[in-house]
């Protein structure tokens, strides 16, 4: 009978037990004492529930070390059973590493997931850093959180894209830590105030890049001379491609000058205006180039050409707003405009190649077009006059003819 | 040589006989003589529909993909194609507001007693087929408004007892207003109208020939030298005349200085804009519509209106049927006032339906 009671016990038992694993297949029990624990030992496993290793199954032991299967304190952080504590700043990275530089275990979560991402990390400035020994550097969960790691698509992740650039500026925007290093405090506001940061941090549109993009997330360092062209051309590319065929590309790496940035600046690139190719006060050109050598006449001339076409298009706008506004159909019109602002884009993105002939080829399409426009709008405005004046002839010759009409009527109904 | 070619033409045609009917044929002139000629304008701006139509057939191409461009061309690229599109645009609202200030003339002068019964049925037939004019062309430049508005308008048919469904599929050629609608409301616009009309506009002016004008009322208790008449050609027709030059000066100078729009090319996938509204002569009912609770006594409030406003059409139709007793009577004076009442509702009802 009492065999029977305890087989009864033991049948119960591994029932519980069954129920418990379909919703955490894994045994933790860390988590049960530390969230009776104080904040400071119950919130790490609080977030350590959300945590996406949680979530796929992995323990507190999976970097801790220690046995998760018991609920005796000293049998759970038995150093005989690998418990470690807190990993030590510079062990993080290869601890990571255990997991995700192993393609056998990363290919059952996502078979498409990188493997190179410690690699990478030794390679990143804050790697090398970390090699020499300097711990006030960032590593893995420096960027990931530690307990609370979420993918970097969930919106909450601190490497969500929205989120990257205050997540970055923690560290790049605290002068104490950034003096050690000789680095700028001020990147986030710069890249807040660029298209780029406008694009992400205002629009949440992230096909624009925030830190990560141009200078790595695992191996992350500025781009050198000859990189920075590679960075912007990832997705300027017609630029890129205009840009690295000039003679300027090539006098750029041999002053040492990072390419794009020159002209467009690093973090703070902002919207670029037709101004900025001149060699008046604002423009970039005068950087380097001085009246009389070539690079300051082409400056001249591709401004001109493209300052004549940006007026040329607004002067056709403003004729057809005005044969628009009165009543006169000019659709077409306004395709012909559209496509002369498709002209001048290309013009823009013409003067990557710094050769003022080129920019007014490509241009002179446009001016063909918005001439075209002007004379239309102009076309309509007489012929919107001439509609009134025709309007009158014939209301003056249907009135006359009524008036005649009257007379006779009356004429005839007298006699 | 006028003489020799009337001549000529009378020995072939006998046409002396229609002459001397036009010059023995006599029109009243007494008081509110003014409101005899709105049929005359009425008529009028029907032939300048004709016209300004077939003009506009040249160049119109009635498909989903080329309807709205066609019209587009027609205002942009072909001579006057812009005046005669506008034109024909003004002429159709013009030319409804006239037939229904012709038709509340004949109430109110009670010109559709006997014999002229059937001269009111088929004018109030031709108003009821201008309305299905102006629906049907309303659609065919294939803009976002129109679209919409034919939309709600076949969406009300659609409501109308055990065969609302089936013409509502019949005229949309599917469940919804598409492409293949178009050449539906086109062959309608384009064809079956201008037939039915011109048949029904025909017997509507022969009687009007053979019953000739309906005398003011009061006329018949006036001694016959009292009664004053003008021949009904030259004078009737010379006055008829002037009247539709100075409409057609009106017609011109709202065609020039108010251009009827084109609007935004129709996108079937595109949400209902705010503010959709039908054509002004529709806008009564769809306003009417608007107020009635959606249930009334487990009934449909949107189907209830609409039968009532049926059975109220009927009844507009069969007026001089039931208009019979002399003047003064309760009969008469409650068919007066009713057309008050309806004149009254139709405007009042317009003009909240377009402010709102």
């Amino acid at each position: 009978m009492k065999q029977m009671i305890i087989l009864v016990f033991l049948q119960f038992g591994i029932f519980l037990l069954g129920v418990m694993a379909q919703d955490n297949p894994t045994i933790n029990h860390c988590l049960d004492c530390h969230l009776d624990l104080d904040e400071k030992f119950a919130d790490p496993a609080e977030l350590f529930s959300q945590d996406i290793h949680f979530q796929v199954g992995y323990t507190c032991a999976d970097c801790h070390g220690g046995d998760p299967t018991t609920d005796d304190y000293d049998e759970a952080k038995n150093e005989d059973m690998g418990y470690i504590g807190i990993p030590e700043q510079t062990d993080i990275p290869e601890l990571c590493g255990n997991c995700h530089s192993d393609p056998s275990t990363m290919i059952q979560f996502n078979p498409n997931i990188p493997v190179d991402q410690t690699a990478k990390y030794w390679t990143s400035q804050h790697g090398e850093s970390l090699k020499k020994g300097n711990t006030q550097v960032a590593t893995c969960t420096s960027c990931h959180g530690v307990h609370g790691i979420l993918s970097h698509s969930d919106s909450r992740s601190r490497v969500y894209p929205g989120n990257v650039a205050a997540m970055c500026t923690e560290c790049h925007g605290y002068k104490p830590l950034m003096d050690q290093f000789d680095l700028p405090i001020d990147v986030y506001d710069d890249y807040a105030e660029s298209v780029h940061g406008k694009a992400v941090l205002e629009r949440g549109d992230f096909s624009a890049p925030t830190c990560n993009d141009c200078h790595g997330n695992h191996g992350a360092k500025p781009p050198d001379v000859v990189s920075v062209k590679m960075v912007c051309g990832k997705c300027h590319v017609n630029n890129f491609d205009l840009f690295r065929r000039t003679k300027m590309s090539q006098v750029f790496e041999m002053r040492d000058l990072h390419a794009c940035e020159v002209c467009h600046n690093n973090h703070r690139v902002l919207h670029p205006t037709d101004d900025k190719v001149s060699v008046e006060e604002g423009g970039v050109c005068i950087k380097c180039h001085r009246p009389g050598d070539e690079g300051y006449t082409q400056s001249q001339s591709i401004q001109s050409t493209l300052v004549g076409l940006k007026q040329a298009i607004l002067q056709s706008q403003h004729v057809i707003a005005d044969a628009e506004n009165k009543g006169m159909d000019v659709t077409d019109v306004l395709f012909d405009i559209q496509s002369a602002i498709d002209v001048l884009i290309r013009s823009r993105t013409m003067i990557h190649t710094f050769d003022a002939k080129e920019v007014e080829n490509t241009a002179e399409p446009g001016m063909n077009l918005t001439s075209d426009a002007l004379r239309k709008g102009q076309e309509a405005i007489v012929e919107y006059k001439n509609r009134r004046i025709w309007l009158g002839i014939s209301m003056f010759f249907i009135t006359f003819l009524s008036v005649i009409l009257y007379v006779y009527i009356r004429k005839i109904e007298s006699d | 040589m006028w003489k020799r070619l009337r001549l000529w033409i009378d020995q072939r045609f006998e046409t002396e006989f229609f002459i001397e009917f036009l010059k023995k044929k006599k029109v009243p002139y007494g008081k509110g003589w003014y409101w005899y000629y709105f049929g005359g304008i009425t008529l009028f701006l029907f032939l300048v529909q004709v016209l300004s139509g077939i003009l506009l057939l040249l160049y119109y191409k009635a498909s989903a993909d080329s309807a709205y461009e066609s019209i587009r061309f027609i205002m942009s690229q072909v001579k006057f194609g812009w005046l005669v599109r506008s034109i024909h645009s003004w002429a159709a609202n013009l030319m409804i507001l006239a037939a229904f200030i012709h038709m509340f003339s004949v109430f109110f002068l009670k010109a559709y007693r006997k014999p002229r019964e059937m001269t009111w049925v088929t004018g109030a037939v031709l108003l009821l087929l201008g309305m299905g004019f102006g629906f049907s062309g309303y659609l065919l430049p294939w803009n976002e408004l129109s679209y919409f508005a034919t939309k709600v308008g076949t969406d009300i048919i659609g409501v109308i007892p055990l065969v609302g469904k089936g013409i509502m599929t019949l005229l949309r050629g599917s469940e919804e207003v598409t492409g293949a609608t178009l050449p539906r409301f086109y062959g309608i616009h384009v064809a079956v109208l201008p037939l039915v009309f011109t048949l029904i506009l025909a017997i509507h002016l022969v009687f009007v020939q053979i019953q000739g004008m309906s005398e003011p009322r009061g006329w018949d208790t006036l001694p016959e030298e009292k009664k004053v008449y003008i021949p009904f050609f030259p004078n009737f027709i010379l006055r008829d005349l002037l009247l539709w030059l100075i409409v057609f000066n009106i017609l011109a100078v709202l065609a020039v200085i108010f251009p009827w729009e084109l609007g935004q090319k129709a996108d079937l996938f595109a949400p209902a804009p705010a503010g959709i509204k039908p054509e002004w002569y529709f806008i009564f009912m769809f306003q009417t519509l608007k107020y009635i609770p959606p249930t009334i006594l487990f009934i449909d409030g949107e189907l209830l209106g609409i039968i009532t406003f049926g059975i109220g059409g009927l009844f507009w139709l069969l007026i001089p049927f039931l208009d019979t007793t002399a003047e003064g009577t309760t009969r008469a004076r409650l068919i007066k006032y009713g057309g008050i009442f309806i004149l009254a509702f139709i405007v009042i009802m317009t003009i909240v339906g377009w402010l709102l």
